[in-house]
């Protein structure tokens, strides 16, 4: 076989909706909830708040399901016609931020100051070209058409003044930093600062009387003196993102309250959520502390509906309490193809009919041991192996085993290959299976070294199943274990 | 060498490719550690790449700055404790990498990248063949910087030659990667690192490298970035960097890739020091035998038994060098004893026959060439170098201590016992020496702890076993002690005893009467043998007599007694102990050759007539022998000739025979050829001063005169000069003898050879003297009936005039021009070509017209394209080299902005030259491309006005080999022109640094 040359990227990025296959059911589940939510927010509900947690094995798809739902609501796919439709679709405001671009809830602030001021100016520019265009990523917002504007002025201001608070408190942080304030000086520091704010939206031409605007100067002078009478103690990483959290919640919400006076659903679609922690460092149980705690903070934003994405080893008891959990499981081998020949449609350039035929036949070689209905492909994992091996051309003798170990060789260090082959040689058949349905496995069985544990998790071929349980052993095992296994019989 | 690829590159490439967007993505805000072992270059390369990749601009902080833009790249000077990524930013941070165990623990992001830099390529050569190259690099590289190399390296070597083998290319890749990785690392380090590579054999490692110890080297490999993890508690064998480790990963290459390929692609890059870990490696595995082999052991019964059990007890050793002196008489059985040591090990040693009978130097050079060992080439270049062991035999020995091998040296009496030490291997090592001597060889026992071992006389009760055991017919008489008085008479002499068996075997009179009760017993028994002999038989036995040392190939001894020889016969003959076969050479034994000595001189007319058909068959031998190694072997015989020869002077064929040889030995290249021509001198004198022909017939002294003046120009090394002024005058009186007597055509010859002589002298009216001599010869020979004196004395004169102050170009070229034309009439296509590439070089020189130019270059490209580089691939890159560097010569002379392309066109066709000559080690021409290299770079870098650090680099190593090259050659002007070049190089490295710093601080 000698296929053209197919890029899949190593790490999707946002938008790839194309790398979206078969999660129909979860997609319907998660798009009704959120329709009925900002349906009922249209329709004069005063507390409307959904939170859900959408969870799965990491490369499982969890962004695509997010995304698709999302375009679903914006009418930029269609829907079956037996689901229910947004009211005034084109009043609903989305937000959809990815933690791989903000790590911590400091970056998350930033981002989504600057995201609001683009948006604003996106605003402006299409009122005057009166436009029907969507947004471009990554603000997933609908814009309210230009003649509506003036109706929803209470919430223009109420991003703008989100976007200022957020600037004006970075930059006195910023400089509080150089200066000590003493506890007798803080109601001072608070009168200076309240001025400040003030002066400074005024000049926005933002009514300062109005609801939204005192909220958020209460919160800012709030946050600011909470941050300066602790600047004298050092500060831990900790400490820092969690405040930042709960500022970004108080200040989001101010924004929130004011949407939900004007009838305007808001979803806030948070994926990657993990990634915020990934400046802890690598360890998985202060990821899972910080982001639990994260979490605890988060669930009090009251959009009409929040989406969190969280890999399934950060998900615990009190996630599960305060979120609606949506998990989405590895892809069933059946539908591997489909995702397979939406990569193969979007070569450049285009690839022939038979070789996208040789493509997804190529790609059932792997999984061809399964079921079909088995859920044994974990879509990102599975798509980097197919092209990686078909670009490096086959030899036609080698046993799909072989091509699996191949791959692994190419994409780990020696260390990590060694604890590979070894781990490979040592699994029960019944923790193959498991493998290939990433369900938890106990390692304690196979003896391996903390060395090589550390090996495999660096290259994401062994993550921890419950990641803020210390006391919890088991693992998530990357279904190239079970590949591998299972290749050695294949044809 | 220029890069085909840069991270420059990748950036006009297709800046906003799929790939590279997903990785800005992940690395927004991540934190990448890079461990401070690994080079300057790789670190800083990483960098750049991010910075291609993300587009980021890329910022130098202090560690206590902590800036928060977003879309930079900041790079720390200092290694922090407690990181946290910037938002929408990457932080690059050395780290110290763990000492315990030992591990880079290079970032997954290493990864990426490197596939990044793949995605790259592919997305502009996925159309094209190189589209494996990806695969190759994804499996033999683990970072960017190492898949840049191996990719650049394809991409060159594709762009040099489109059809290219897969194999080749992939070799050319691995070789640039793994050369990149070992810049600037201690070469004993490298060794040690490509000797793990290749499987961690510690006998790959010899000299420095081996003192150094291999865990010393991999920790300091460690701290060279070159070592990815080492966990001796877990694992012995460290993770090399992956180009490295890919080295012995055969199942991952392309068809037809071997190690060789590799290796060939890495000589002209790294030291040889570090190929030759390759070259051990391979041998280790073929164990392809050097072909030195010694006689089978003696049969039927096995004497000195204690004395093999010993030396094979000595031999146990595996890592230091032993050295066992097998001490006894001629003929006492030490050979017998080394050949069972030599069986008995044989399955897991080589047995490698040295014998130091035409010295050390010649049994060394013997080996080395066995070896086909790099920088060992051309022995005859091979000079002493002042120290007790030469620097070349010690590379004899480096690579003789990787080897699991048995040396067997014989005839070790022919050097001083206070010598010896200096010519035998010791130290650290996997071989053992085995020396054959007379003597106890006590400074071998002090300085190489050498162990003695007495090869005596055989006791009775061995003797009896071996007569017997000889003679099985008459053994029960044996046993009852009926030999008992013979074996007291040769006092257990194990050879003596042999021969005697065999002839109590062929007769009925009882053994007392076999030896004569007067005179020497031996010799009684060795005459005895010859006499029982038959006619054919006795030939070989006398042919073999005159031999050189008593040996001779087959072939010889067949033109000798004009029949082939029976191998049954030899067999016999052995089996009578009165020869050795080894391999194709007959060898007689000590005793026989005595006896047929003695023989020989008793029938002075038989003997000198034996010495005349050795001479005229090993004249025809070596002149229808066409294989270099053959023609090798019957050096020794020509030398052995000549001096039979120089001996007798009366008839006129011994004259004859002895010019001839003469010719051959000065016109044949082969090792040590500097002491031939010693001998050629010395024979050609004495037969001047002492042969009564010569004293009554002037032509044949004439002939004799130009011969030994000839034989004084070949004269090298620090002598020639004064050699050469010898032979002028030599030539001066012969022409006014020649003159006296009237005799035109030698008067033609010598003033030719005069000529010669002259145009080599340093002295400038010497050379202007040469061209009239020559014309004077010219003038005399027909073009139409002497073509082939003609165009040689007219390509002669050329030479001559080149050699002239004003240099008359257009004579030059009419000349060469006629010569090319008679060259053509006779059948000599080395004369015909070397005429032709001299007129392409004058062609080609700046004095030439333009038509001159254009007439030069379809010449040579007729040349070029008629000289196949498979039938003759030295005329191949011969002309290749003349155009090379005549090409660079023009150019240097033209306006420096004109000639880059023929600068460049020049640096081609010589790296094409260099591949001949290290594939045929020739160290000559491969010195002078180094040379010719050098100044072609040196060329590119004036007419550029720029220079990469790669070709600085490569620059730096072209300079090196030659002035290594000629160092090793002993040629004094080439290491004159060295120096000179050495500074042209720094020079224009200096001037190409300040010039990139000039350039990097911008305009003000």
């Amino acid at each position: 076989m000698n296929l053209p040359y197919i890029t899949i990227p190593q790490y999707a990025t946002t938008g790839q909706v194309h790398a979206f296959a078969d999660r129909e059911v979860e997609v319907a589940q998660l798009y009704r909830s959120v329709i009925s939510a900002g349906n009922r927010v249209r329709a004069g509900a005063p507390t409307v708040r959904e939170r859900f947690v959408v969870s799965g094995y990491m490369g499982v798809g969890k962004s695509a399901a997010i995304l698709e739902t999302l375009a679903r609501i914006r009418g930029e796919r269609d829907t079956p016609t037996s689901f229910e439709e947004p009211a005034d679709r084109q009043r609903w405001l989305v937000f959809y931020l990815s933690g791989k671009h903000y790590q911590g809830t400091g970056a998350l602030a930033d981002g989504v100051q600057r995201m609001i001021v683009e948006a604003l100016s996106d605003i402006h520019e299409l009122a005057a070209s009166a436009s029907k265009t969507a947004l471009k990523i990554p603000l997933y917002a609908r814009p309210f058409r230009a003649q509506e504007a003036a109706a929803f002025k209470d919430v223009k201001d109420s991003l703008e003044i989100l976007a200022t608070t957020i600037l004006f408190v970075r930059a006195f942080l910023g400089g509080a930093a150089k200066v000590k304030y003493q506890a007798q000086d803080l109601q001072e520091f608070r009168r200076t600062l309240d001025a400040q704010l003030k002066s400074e939206l005024k000049n926005k031409g933002i009514d300062i009387e109005s609801l939204s605007a005192k909220a958020a100067i209460e919160v800012a002078s709030q946050y600011s003196l909470q941050w300066a009478s602790s600047a004298q103690i050092a500060l831990s990483v900790e400490h820092e993102i969690t405040l930042s959290a709960d500022f970004l919640v108080d200040i989001f919400n101010t924004f929130f309250d004011a949407t939900a006076r004007a009838k305007v659903p808001t979803i806030l679609a948070m994926d990657d959520f993990d990634e915020l922690a990934s400046a802890i460092g690598p360890a998985y149980s202060e990821r899972a502390r910080v982001l639990n705690s994260l979490l605890g903070a988060f669930s009090r934003l009251s959009p009409s509906a929040l989406i969190v994405g969280l890999r399934e080893e950060y998900t615990d008891v009190d996630t599960r309490r305060q979120y609606q959990s949506l998990h989405v499981p590895p892809m069933r081998r059946r539908d591997a193809a489909a995702a397979l020949r939406a990569w193969a449609q979007l070569q450049q350039p285009a690839l022939s009919t038979k070789d996208v035929d040789d493509f997804i036949a190529f790609g059932e070689r792997f999984v061809e041991q399964f079921d079909r209905d088995a859920p044994v492909v974990v879509p990102f994992r599975y798509l980097q192996l197919v092209a990686v091996i078909s670009n490096r051309g086959v030899d036609p003798t080698a046993t799909t085993a072989a091509l699996v170990r191949r791959y692994v060789e190419s994409e780990c260090n020696r260390e990590a290959f060694r604890a590979f082959e070894r781990l490979c040689d040592a699994l029960s058949e019944d923790d193959v299976e498991r493998a290939a349905e990433v369900l938890p496995v106990d390692l304690d069985n196979y003896k391996l070294s903390e060395r090589e544990r550390r090996a495999l998790e660096s290259y994401g071929l062994v993550r921890p199943a419950a990641a803020g349980d210390a006391t919890d052993k088991s693992v998530f095992l990357d279904p190239l274990f079970a590949y591998e296994r299972r290749g050695r019989t294949a044809s | 060498m220029l890069p085909a690829l840069s991270f420059a590159t990748l950036r006009s490439w297709d800046e906003d490719h799929r790939v590279t967007t997903a990785i800005r993505a992940r690395l927004s805000g991540a934190v990448l550690r890079v461990p401070s072992v690994l080079p300057i270059t790789e670190r800083e390369e990483l960098v750049e790449a991010l910075g291609a990749f993300c587009n980021w601009r890329v910022e130098h902080v202090a560690e206590r700055d902590s800036p928060t833009d977003a879309g930079r790249l900041f790079l720390a000077t200092h290694a922090r404790g407690e990181l946290v990524g910037t938002p929408g930013s990457l932080w690059v941070v050395p780290c110290e990498p763990s000492r315990d165990p030992r591990s880079l623990e290079l970032d997954a992001m290493w990864i990426v990248l490197r596939d990044a830099m793949c995605g790259c390529f592919a997305g502009r050569f996925a159309n094209t063949r190189l589209r494996a190259a990806i695969a190759w690099a994804a499996d033999a590289t683990d970072s960017p910087s190492t898949a840049l190399r191996f990719l650049d390296g394809v991409l060159r070597a594709w762009l040099a030659q489109r059809d290219a083998s897969d194999a080749a290319l992939f070799a050319a890749g691995l070789a640039a990667v793994v050369e990149w990785l070992l810049r600037g690392v201690d070469p004993i380090v490298s060794q040690w690192v490509v000797a793990i590579a290749l499987g961690g054999d510690p006998a790959l490692v010899v000299g420095a490298a081996a003192l150094l110890g291999r865990e010393p080297a991999i920790h300091r490999a460690f701290d060279a970035g070159l070592v990815e993890l080492y966990d001796p508690n877990n694992r012995p064998k460290p993770d090399l960097r992956r180009p490295l480790e890919m080295l012995s990963r055969p199942d991952r290459w392309p068809q037809g890739t071997t190690i060789e390929l590799v290796q060939k692609q890495l000589e002209p890059l790294v030291l040889s020091d570090i190929t030759r870990v390759f070259v051990r490696k391979q041998r280790a595995e073929l164990v392809v035998p050097l072909g030195l082999v010694g006689p089978k052991p003696p049969g039927p019964i096995v004497t000195h038994a204690a004395a093999i059990e010993q030396a094979c007890a000595i031999f146990g050793a595996e890592s230091t060098v032993r050295t066992v002196v097998l001490r006894g008489v001629a003929g006492s059985g030490k050979k017998a004893v080394a050949a069972h040591v030599c069986a008995r090990l044989a399955p897991d040693r080589e047995a490698i026959w040295v014998s130091f009978a035409n010295g050390p130097r010649d049994a060394w050079a013997r080996v080395g060439s066995a070896m086909k060992l790099e920088g060992l080439r051309d022995f005859e270049a091979m000079v002493d170098d002042g120290r007790a062991t030469p620097r070349w035999v010690e590379l004899v020995f480096d690579e003789l201590r990787a080897r699991r091998a048995i040396v067997v040296v014989e005839e070790a009496d022919t050097v001083d016992e206070a010598d010896l030490r200096h010519w035998i291997p010791g130290g650290a090592g996997r071989c053992h020496v085995l020396v054959q001597s007379e003597r106890a060889q006590r400074w071998l026992q002090q300085s190489r702890e050498a162990i003695v071992i007495d090869v005596g006389p055989l006791d009775r009760a061995t003797a009896r076993a071996l007569l017997a055991a000889k003679a099985p017919s008459r053994a029960d008489e044996i046993e009852r002690g009926a030999a008992d008085e013979v074996i007291e008479r040769l006092g257990g002499h194990m050879g003596a005893l042999a021969l005697l068996g065999a002839r109590i075997a062929r007769s009925d009179v009882p053994i007392e009467t076999l030896i004569e009760e007067k005179g020497d017993p031996i010799a009684s028994v060795g005459r005895d043998a010859i006499e029982s002999l038959d006619e054919g038989e006795r030939d070989v036995v006398d042919a073999l007599a005159v031999c050189a040392n008593g040996a001779a190939p087959i072939a010889l001894i067949e033109a000798m007694v004009e029949h082939a020889v029976d191998a049954r016969a030899l067999d016999k003959l052995e089996q009578r102990s009165m020869l050795t076969v080894r391999g194709s050479v007959i060898e007689l034994s000590a005793i026989i050759r005595v006896a047929a000595d003695v023989q020989q001189d008793n029938g002075a007319t038989r003997r000198e007539r034996l010495a005349q058909r050795h001479a005229e068959a090993v004249i025809a031998l070596f002149e229808r022998t066409a294989n270099a190694a053959q023609r090798e072997a019957l050096v020794p015989q020509l030398l052995e000739a000549l001096r039979r020869l120089a001996e007798r002077l009366e008839r006129e064929e011994h004259l004859r025979a002895l010019d001839t040889i003469a010719g051959q030995l000065l016109s044949v290249p082969h090792k040590n050829r500097q002491k031939s021509v010693r001998r050629v001198i010395e024979a050609c004198d004495g037969a001047l001063s002492r042969s009564p022909f010569l004293a009554l017939h002037d032509r044949g002294r004439l002939v004799f005169v130009n011969r030994l003046a000839e034989a004084w120009l070949h004269v090298d090394g620090t002598e020639s000069a004064s050699a050469r002024a010898r032979a002028i005058t030599l030539l001066r009186s012969a022409v006014a003898d020649a003159e006296r007597i009237g005799d035109e055509p030698m008067v033609r010859r010598l003033e030719h050879a005069l000529g010669v002589a002259l145009t080599h002298s340093r002295r400038q009216e010497d050379r202007e003297e040469a061209e009239s001599w020559l014309r004077r010869a010219l003038e005399k020979t027909s073009f139409v009936d002497e073509p082939e004196d003609w165009a040689k004395t007219a390509y002669n004169l050329s030479a001559a005039l080149e050699a002239r102050g004003d240099r008359p170009h257009q004579e030059i070229v009419e000349l060469l021009r006629r010569a090319s034309e008679a060259a053509k009439r006779t059948n000599d296509v080395d004369l015909q070509q070397s005429v032709q590439v001299s007129l392409v070089g004058e062609l080609s020189s700046p004095r030439s017209t333009s038509e001159q130019r254009d007439e030069g270059y379809s010449l040579l490209n007729a040349l070029v394209a008629d000289i196949s580089k498979h039938e003759h691939p030295h005329q191949w890159a011969r002309v290749r080299f003349v155009l090379g560097s005549s090409l660079l010569l023009s150019a240097s002379l033209l306006p420096a902005s004109a000639p880059l392309d023929r600068v460049q066109q020049a640096i081609d066709l010589l790296l094409a030259t260099l591949e001949v000559w290290t594939e045929s080690r020739d160290t000559d021409d491969w010195t002078q491309t180094q040379y010719w290299l050098a100044l072609g770079l040196v060329a590119r870098a004036s007419a550029s006005a720029s220079m990469s650090s790669d070709d600085a680099a490569t620059l730096s190593q072209y300079a090196s080999n030659a002035a290594r090259g000629y160092a090793m050659l002993g040629d004094q002007e080439g290491i004159r022109r060295s120096i000179e070049l050495a500074e042209r190089v720094r020079g224009v490295i200096a001037a190409a640094t300040t010039k990139t710093a000039t350039d990097s601080q911008g305009p003000r």
